[in-house]
């Protein structure tokens, strides 16, 4: 009987959770995006289980659809921006030389410049759809992930299993993946999920400045409404989205501290 | 005398190692500008401006010219300083983003400063107490403020401080309607306002220096150099202060330097949230606004901001820190 | 000759993962005034855990399983962090290993003899250091004091420590392994200066090291530990020439090898 440890909790929390994303359609009672003013900022009871906002959305349904929107874009920029990474880091930090300074520098700048500015002056520019939101999240993602990638290359370069495999002659391509690429697998796992983990972030508040697509319901954005709700006492459109909000968070955060920490080779 | 040449030499490397990221920063600016939808004169110009208006912008922005005499003349601007002009505001960009700039200042150094204090004493303290279960109380409660976005910090803050118990304000700087008959009551009204929005950031900030308060801490209480001061006797206060808080300090005093950097740019969402008259609330004017050259000015000043913020820490560590001093 | 510290059935073990592994395995031994044991093994033998229980710098996962500690008449063990800090430093020194990495790095030579002098409520005698550090070969001491550990070469650093141990007159030194970790020529050199020390110090000495040539250049008695156990204690030329245990013939052989034969090590 395997021992019930805090990663497994959290994977099988996180399973459940983009499960419910993904039969979102099922699982929601109503069409989030529909406004019914005469049951406006209605409480939590049996109809709206967890009560509606000032436009009459039922909250319970948002939250699900709002799920669903931030493992969208969490996976998708984090796939996008861990694979670029990954490449980058890659060559950069086994071929060396000029092209990996110049990539790092490039790196750099990007990672100078106050990101969550450009990513709203990026969506402002190229209006708000959800590809480019998923798209410019991962572009300002990559470098920071491509450092470490290269950084974790650099060190695992000197290993004397890859100065065997250089001797007897191996392809430089073949040596990258065959013998670094495994083991940056745990570096990389957890990258992504630390970056899905941020990308969720930088989605809410996109969603809660009300930048974010409007056809894919964003936990952000009915923590916009709660901005007023709370005022006359709607409680509900703020501690539901908060709570999901922080748990998804929470999850992705922690599946990366903890796969960094079970998947790295134990030492002595 | 040989102190200060070295001071010198590493301050102009830096300086000059400055100009290329700046030049980078500008660059894309540029292309930004590039990439704005519609007639760039129209934009510029605003779109009540007068044709002969916005002729005189096409000129003045050589729109007609190459692109790489546009590059070259937008370079030349942004050198002298000029950032455009705000459309919404009919002032120059950059005297905009002054006049707001010292309220972000203010947020951001109030924020940190919590940050800082607390993040240093609770890590210290889960380190120190590690095996009490203080120690992962500390920690879990440090991890779920690490997770939880700002604006969910700063509403909860709002509901229960402002609305529910009426012991803040709400936003702004300054209670409106109210003459201040002394700088002394200004201050006070000004830092009754700061409380609740800083204390959102400083929140965020105190997660993440707990966890590297502690990790630093633990690591210089299992060195080498610890167990040997342990052994030569030293009292318990010059132990800790003068060995271990001293050594642990420096990679949090690192993050905070770096990050009030970030922060110039990053506290759009606090001061929208606050209503704080900052740089980040005017960024979310110009957005709403569709106030291009305020934004796209934004965009040149805090980037530099970050940069050139970077490289004085950078710059102070290299004096403050022995180990680095003797490299150059 | 009053004997200066007394150990008797000291036994530690450490806890790893669980599971309780013995370093030191029912030891005993005293020390007189002014005299200087070697304690030599191989490593896991047990002999740095001897020297750690003594100042009480044992790791975190050490249970010291049954024993006593009697310095002058006082059992160490029973000792609180509190009490024991009056006599490290002040009565029993230790100097370590890898001397630069136990420096703070961040503090200049100077300021850790301050605080070595304040905390033991003695005035700082910065002539004195000086005067010691002389005496202990140290070129420009004056330059060596205003510097950062990071500075010094190996063999400075050893002589900083050995001055730091020395400065407040204790009656036992303690030295684990002074010199694995410098150079073969500076290794030397400090060994001379321990043997000097010696000479010129009253102060009882208990060397620990893996090099039996170290040892015997310097012992007046030798104790060989083996996996926690003592399983010899002799003079150096018993202990070489006369061997009593299986394990101290095949150590002393197998140096012999190494050194082609040399009988008497000078240094």
């Amino acid at each position: 009987m395997r021992r019930l440890n805090s990663l497994t909790v959290c994977v099988v929390l996180t399973f459940l959770l983009g499960i419910v994303g993904l039969l979102a359609d099922q699982v929601a009672p109503y069409d989030p995006l529909n406004t019914r003013m005469f049951r406006a900022l209605q409480p939590p009871s049996n109809v709206n289980l967890m009560g509606t906002d000032q436009l009459g959305r039922d909250v319970f349904s948002w939250v699900v659809y709002g799920i669903r929107t931030s493992l969208l874009v969490g996976l998708s920029s984090a796939t996008i921006a861990v694979a670029l990474a990954v490449i980058i880091g890659l060559l950069s930090g086994y071929k060396g030389g000029i092209i990996g300074n110049v990539l790092m520098r490039v790196a750099d700048v990007f990672l100078s410049i106050p990101r969550f500015m450009l990513i709203i002056v990026t969506v402002v520019l190229l209006s708000p759809r959800i590809s480019n939101i998923i798209l410019v999240i991962a572009i300002f993602s990559w470098p920071e992930a491509a450092r470490v990638v290269r950084s974790e290359v650099l060190s695992i370069k000197e290993r004397e299993y890859v100065m065997a495999a250089k001797a007897l002659g191996s392809r430089d391509l073949d040596i990258m993946i065959n013998e670094i690429l495994p083991n940056t697998i745990p570096t990389i796992l957890s990258l992504w999920t630390l970056i899905i983990a941020e990308a969720i972030l930088t989605e809410s508040a996109l969603g809660f400045l009300g930048l974010s697509d409007f056809n894919y319901p964003s936990l952000g954005v009915m923590l916009m409404m709660a901005k007023n709700a709370i005022f006359v006492g709607g409680w509900w459109v703020l501690l539901f989205p908060s709570i999901t909000l922080v748990i998804l968070i929470l999850m992705f955060n922690f599946l990366s501290d903890k796969l960094i920490e079970r998947l790295s080779p134990r030492l002595g | 005398m040989r102190e200060l040449i070295s001071v010198f030499y590493r301050f102009s490397i830096r300086l000059l190692l400055l100009i290329p990221v700046v030049l980078a920063v500008i660059t894309i600016g540029f292309i930004l500008m590039k990439l704005f939808p519609g007639d760039p004169a129209v934009l510029l110009a605003g779109e009540a401006a007068s044709p002969q208006y916005i002729e005189r912008i096409r000129e003045i922005y050589g729109l007609d010219k190459p692109v790489w005499e546009q590059y070259l003349l937008y370079l030349e601007r942004v050198m002298r300083l000029d950032l455009g002009y705000s459309l919404s505001y009919k002032r120059p960009v950059l005297d905009v983003i002054l006049t707001r700039l010292p309220y972000t200042v203010v947020l951001a150094i109030s924020g940190l400063s919590i940050g800082l204090i607390l993040g240093l004493f609770l890590g210290i303290i889960s380190a120190w107490y590690r095996k009490k279960l203080i120690s992962p109380l500390i920690n879990s409660i440090a991890f779920i403020f690490y997770s939880t976005p700002v604006y969910v910090i700063g509403q909860f803050l709002i509901y229960y401080f402002a609305i529910t118990y009426k012991a803040f304000p709400v936003g702004g700087v300054v209670t409106i309607g109210v003459e201040h008959r002394n700088f002394y009551t200004y201050v006070l009204d000004v830092l009754w306002h700061l409380t609740l929005p800083s204390l959102t950031l400083g929140l965020i900030f105190m997660a993440s220096y707990v966890k590297l308060t502690r990790s630093s801490f633990l690591e210089v209480i299992s060195s080498s150099y610890f167990l040997a001061a342990r052994s030569m006797g030293l009292r318990n206060s010059t132990l800790l202060f003068k060995h271990a808080l001293r050594n642990a300090i420096i990679p949090v005093i690192t993050l905070a330097g770096v990050q009030l950097g970030m922060l110039i740019g990053g506290v759009i969402i606090t001061e929208s949230m606050f209503s704080w008259p900052g740089i980040g609330q005017l960024t979310m004017e110009a957005v709403s606004t569709r106030d291009y050259p305020l934004l796209l000015g934004i965009f040149i000043f805090t980037s530099i901001a970050v940069v050139v913020i970077n490289a004085i820490v950078d710059f102070i560590y290299s004096i403050i820190d022995p180990r680095i001093k003797d490299r150059w | 000759m009053k004997p200066l510290l007394e150990v008797r059935e000291l036994t530690v073990a450490y806890r790893v993962k669980g599971v309780m592994k013995y370093a030191v395995k029912d030891v005993s031994f005293t020390l007189n005034e002014d005299e200087v044991l070697a304690i030599v093994g191989e490593s896991g033998s047990g002999k740095s855990t001897i020297a750690l229980s003594i100042v009480g710098a044992l790791p975190e996962n050490a249970v010291v399983v049954r024993g006593k500690i009697l310095f002058r008449g006082i059992d160490l063990l029973k000792l609180r962090p509190n009490e024991r800090r009056y006599i490290n430093g002040k009565e029993i020194s230790i100097i370590f290993q890898d001397p630069i990495t136990h420096l703070n790095p961040l503090r200049k030579v100077r300021l850790i003899f301050k605080d070595l002098f304040e905390d033991h409520g003695v005035e700082f005698n910065i002539q004195g250091v000086l005067e010691l550090l002389r005496k202990l070969k140290v070129p420009d001491p004056q330059r060596v004091l205003e510097s950062y550990p990071f500075q010094l070469s190996g063999g400075m650093a050893q002589r900083v420590f050995i001055a730091l141990a020395l400065v407040l007159n204790p009656k036992l030194l303690i030295a684990d392994e002074p010199t694995s970790a410098l150079d073969l020529t500076i290794q030397a050199q400090v060994v001379r200066l321990l043997r000097e020390v010696r000479e010129n110090f009253r102060v009882g000495m208990i060397m620990i090291t893996h090099d039996i040539g170290v040892a015997t250049s310097i012992a007046d008695r030798i104790l060989v530990m083996y996996d926690g156990e003592l399983v010899e204690e002799g003079s150096p030329d018993d202990v070489l020439l006369r061997p009593k245990s299986r394990y101290t013939a095949s150590l002393v052989s197998s140096t012999k090898a190494l050194y082609k034969g040399v009988m008497s090590w000078t240094y």
